[in-house]
């Protein structure tokens, strides 16, 4: 393993890499060797630092985490994980249009409940990688997966797309260049309306969450309201 | 010593993609770290690994929720303090299955407190601590002042190439050559000790 | 070394008597919903919302009816209990499909057992919710597979007063709590919804063969706890699996695929109730549950059409501990 190689994992450890060469970290990720230095340059900075205040730590456990972590699922996570910078960045106009108008997106705006519902994001994968074995995942970060959001007549999901680009700049380029809008179908929505009410019901048998299931219900009714409207537009 | 969390970032992102390589990275990153802030709770060494062990398999069933409000590594942190604590409650609450046990089941009652190294791994912990002192005064001034710069001083590249007056690419090849002789001398050490993972 | 000796032996039937301690709190709560009469006030908060509503909940011999209903934003409600079908004309929503009798399953031992297993229990302060004395009791997820909760449980009758749904960071994604509670409402009536309401449309029983599914790998301590079939749209027919790790439940629905059924493979995040979508075997399987998206996916990647194990072994609800 050639030293140009070696000092890029110098450099990666101290986070000096240009943003756009996440090549290195590929590199690193890719070789075993790469990352035996990865992890002895990481060793050598603690140790520096032990020495200093007189405790030097010497464990390595990568190996047996690793293996312990073979058997779990592989981790993921639709276009983006964080709830709370969605709801924070969007929810008071996004959950406002949602409740008030005849949206197509009512019906599960009553599933989420307002708030929620600013991180309601729809995306449509390939059978094969949906239903990917272990070695198929991660099916996000496979070239074939086509991600799709789904056009709404509000913002809702331009605003779902802002919030991954202002916290992950390269995914939400990744997510831009392949977003093809397309539309949820009525009769999908109708179904999700009547699988949350009977899952619902289910879920409050274990009476463990108190009122919780009812008020989810109850305030799934908000869609109710919606759908009446939605229902009108479409001439049934 | 602005954008440090990066690298971090770009791992959770991918691991919360299905990529479970980039947690090995993370584990392999943060596990010196994390021992050592276990080793604050727990003294015996092998418990400290399993602790250490058990602390990162928590941290990748919990990183479905981990949503960036807090670094990478003070969410670790946080996991690791309570694995440890947990150790500890459990250790306590382990029934006793014979006199032997009771007696050893007394004495964790002070665990938090006592550190009692092994002798070997004060031998080991020594020789680590006298190698890279050694190694340090060894090596050329440039190397030495870049590398603990680095290090000790937490400078960006830019911040050292500004301090010692040279391009940031020799800053960058300085750290590279003072950690490569140094991890040159480490090495025979750790691998003579290999199977025994010391505290 | 006779202190010690003594110290531990005065020890050890404490820890077990607090351990039991415990699940006897998460028994009081499950059987005052089946057993104690109450009327009351409460605040539901998530996220942005919030909306009060009002429970209304009689026990008496021939079950449990209740009614929850909003007292500010739209006029909704859920009624339960059977034997009154005027009533239920009059509120229309939630109706027809809720007649059956709910059972309030109680928590078994073993169910308990195995919550110690997924979640740590333990018990926090005494509180004070809506002018009762509360137990606080928390239950924290040992995985990613599960939210948290806290609970607040009335001391004299165990009835659960205040409920907390915790992510991983301890942070509160769902509440409810009661500002008003009235213990003592045996005898009373439940009234009458004022405004008609149309009703969803909801999944009806259906009895029938179930089709064969297989259930792989899923998430540590979730089972299957029910199979049901119900008539869906268009003649089709839904067969709903109930996962259930003793707390938190996940429901998987299958469908034969209609031709007209534009997308069927999606993935819906509600950011909290979460539900994926998508085509197995000329099935669409919508999996649903408050419950972190990652439990929802292996769920759904584990099932496989044509296996008979689970299917004959659950059409019966069965233990969710049981394997």
């Amino acid at each position: 393993m050639n030293d140009r190689l070696k000092e890029q994992v110098s450099a990666l450890v101290d986070n000096e890499v240009e943003s756009a060469s996440s090549n290195s970290l590929d590199q690193v990720l890719k070789s075993p060797e790469l990352r035996q230095t990865w992890q002895r340059y990481h060793q050598l900075g603690d140790w520096m630092r032990g020495a200093a205040d007189g405790k030097v730590v010497n464990v390595d456990v990568a190996d047996r985490v690793r293996m312990a972590l073979e058997s779990e699922p592989a981790i993921l996570i639709p276009v983006q994980s964080s709830v709370d910078s969605a709801e924070a960045t969007s929810s008071s106009d996004v959950g406002a249009n949602v409740v008030s108008g005849p949206r197509p997106w009512g019906q599960i705006a009553g599933i989420g409940i307002a708030a929620a519902v600013a991180s309601l994001t729809v995306l449509l994968f390939q059978q094969n990688n949906f239903l990917g074995l272990d070695d198929q995942l991660p099916f996000l970060a496979s070239s074939e997966t086509t991600l799709h959001s789904v056009e709404t007549d509000n913002s809702n999901v331009a605003a779902i797309v802002q919030t991954a680009e202002s916290s992950q700049d390269s995914q939400a380029d990744q997510l831009n260049s392949t977003t093809q809008p397309t539309q949820l179908s009525a009769s999908f929505q109708e179904k999700l309306d009547a699988y949350l009410v009977s899952h619902v019901k289910q879920s409050a048998t274990n009476g463990m969450q108190g009122m919780l299931p009812y008020a989810r219900v109850v305030n799934h009714g908000t869609g109710a309201s919606v759908k009446n409207s939605r229902i009108g537009r479409q001439g049934r | 010593m602005s954008d440090k969390a990066d690298i971090d970032t770009e791992l959770v992102r991918r691991v919360q993609r299905g990529d479970k390589g980039a947690f090995d990275l993370l584990v392999r990153k943060y596990q010196q770290r994390v021992a050592k802030l276990i080793s604050r709770f727990i003294s015996d060494a092998a418990e400290v690994e399993d602790v250490t062990q058990e602390a990162f398999i928590k941290a990748y069933r919990a990183l479905p929720n981990f949503r960036g409000d807090s670094a990478f590594y003070t969410w670790l942190y946080r996991i690791a303090t309570n694995a440890a604590k947990n150790h500890l409650v459990t250790i306590r609450r382990r029934p006793p299955r014979s006199d032997v046990d009771v007696t050893s089941g007394a004495t964790e009652q002070g665990y938090e407190l006592e550190g009692d190294e092994s002798p070997e791994g004060e031998m080991m912990s020594e020789e680590i601590r006298r190698t890279i002192q050694k190694t340090l005064e060894e090596m050329p001034e440039e190397l030495r002042l870049a590398l603990t710069m680095c290090e000790f001083d937490g400078l960006t590249y830019e911040e050292i190439s500004e301090v010692m007056e040279c391009p940031i690419g020799t800053v960058r090849s300085r750290i590279f050559r003072a950690r490569h002789l140094l991890d040159s001398k480490l090495r025979p050490l750790i691998s003579e000790h290999e199977v025994e993972d010391v505290v | 070394m006779n202190r010690i000796w003594l110290a531990l032996v005065c020890l050890l039937p404490l820890e077990t008597a607090l351990a039991q301690d415990q699940s006897d709190w998460l028994r009081r709560m499950e059987q005052a919903a089946s057993t104690i009469s109450y009327r009351g006030d409460f605040v539901f908060v998530r996220g942005d919302l919030m909306r009060h509503m009002r429970v209304v909940h009689l026990v008496d011999s021939e079950g449990v009816h209740q009614r929850v209903f909003s007292l500010d934003g739209p006029p909704n409600e859920t009624l339960l209990g059977g034997g009154q079908p005027g009533l239920m004309a009059a509120s229309g929503y939630g109706g027809s499909a809720e007649t059956e009798n709910l059972p309030f399953s109680t928590l078994l031992p073993q169910r308990l057992q195995a919550l110690n297993g997924l979640y740590q229990i333990s018990l926090g302060g005494i509180d004070r919710v809506a002018e009762h004395q509360a137990q606080v009791v928390n239950v924290e997820p040992e995985d990613g597979y599960r939210f948290g909760f806290r609970l607040w449980s009335e001391l004299g009758s165990g009835l659960l007063l205040r409920a907390q749904m915790l992510n991983s960071t301890g942070q509160v994604i769902e509440q409810f709590s009661f500002s008003s509670v009235d213990l003592d409402a045996a005898g009373g009536s439940i009234p009458v919804a004022e405004v008609q309401l149309s009703p969803p449309q909801l999944l009806a029983p259906e009895t029938g063969h179930l089709t064969n599914w297989r259930v792989g790998k899923i998430p540590p301590g979730f089972a299957l706890q029910s199979m049901r079939r119900y008539a869906g749209q268009r003649q089709a027919v839904v067969d709903h699996l109930l996962f259930s790790d003793g707390l938190a439940t996940v429901s998987v629905f299958i469908e034969p695929v209609q031709d007209g059924d534009e997308f069927s493979n999606q993935s819906v995040n509600t950011g909290i109730v979460n539900a994926l979508t998508g085509t197995v075997s000329d099935n669409q399987v919508t999996v649903m549950g408050e419950v972190p998206v990652a439990t929802l996916s292996m769920i759904f990647n584990s099932l496989q059409p044509g296996g008979l194990a689970a299917s004959a072994e659950s059409t019966a609800p069965s233990d969710p501990v049981g394997q």
